[in-house]
């Protein structure tokens, strides 16, 4: 196989894992027992680091 | 011109009849809080994408930069819309915050996706935006929209 296909290959895969994480955290979140001060607390803390460029 | 919202009819009906059962207060609070939760989780995803994808040199610097722009400009609207939350704000008071939220959203899902080339990161940021699509449609049955 040559580098670049393997090269796709390999990114489409990171892609496909991270949609399946991004699923993954969905439902955990809205199966997940957290009180609201929690569920803001890690909203907060999730969209403070994407402003600050931390994902 | 103003965009119209994106998020489905459907499902704005279905969470809508979720939200106005909640009888108490504090449980549309609690929906709020795990709704907001959920979409910065996806928010989240989705810029790893497309970090991914520029350190995978499948998207350029400005593909990835715009993108961030559009979800700098979400989660801002997150954070103010968490303040709003938290301060149990009425849903008058929250339309406002509610309102910014989903216009950045829906310009995050339309012209920020569309401003990814490569379609193997577009197709997985859209495929994670729209796992957020349904908690953004609590937030906004919350105000009504």
């Amino acid at each position: 196989m040559d580098p670049k296909t393997l090269q796709l290959i390999l990114f489409i895969e990171q892609m496909v894992a991270l949609a399946a994480k991004s699923v993954v955290d969905l439902k955990g979140v809205l199966a997940g027992d957290k009180t609201a001060d929690e569920a803001l607390a890690d909203a907060d803390a999730n969209y403070q680091a994407i402003i600050d460029g931390r994902s | 011109m103003r965009q119209r919202k994106a998020v489905p009819l459907g499902v704005i009906l279905l969470v809508s009849l979720l939200v106005m059962g909640a009888s108490c207060p504090s449980s549309t609070t609690k929906n709020l809080a795990v709704a907001s939760d959920a979409v910065s989780h996806g928010l989240r995803n989705a810029d790893q994408a497309a970090n991914q994808a520029l350190a995978s040199g499948v998207i350029t610097a400005d593909e990835q930069a715009q993108f961030h722009v559009q979800l700098v400009k979400v989660a801002t609207a997150g954070l103010a819309l968490d303040a709003g939350i938290r301060a149990n704000e009425s849903a008058a008071t929250l339309s406002a915050k509610v309102n910014s939220f989903l216009d950045a959203f829906n310009a995050l899902n339309t012209s920020g996706v569309a401003g990814i080339k490569n379609p193997n990161t577009q197709l997985a940021i859209s495929t994670i935006l729209t796992g957020a699509e349904t908690s953004v449609a609590i937030i906004a049955a919350a105000v009504g929209k």
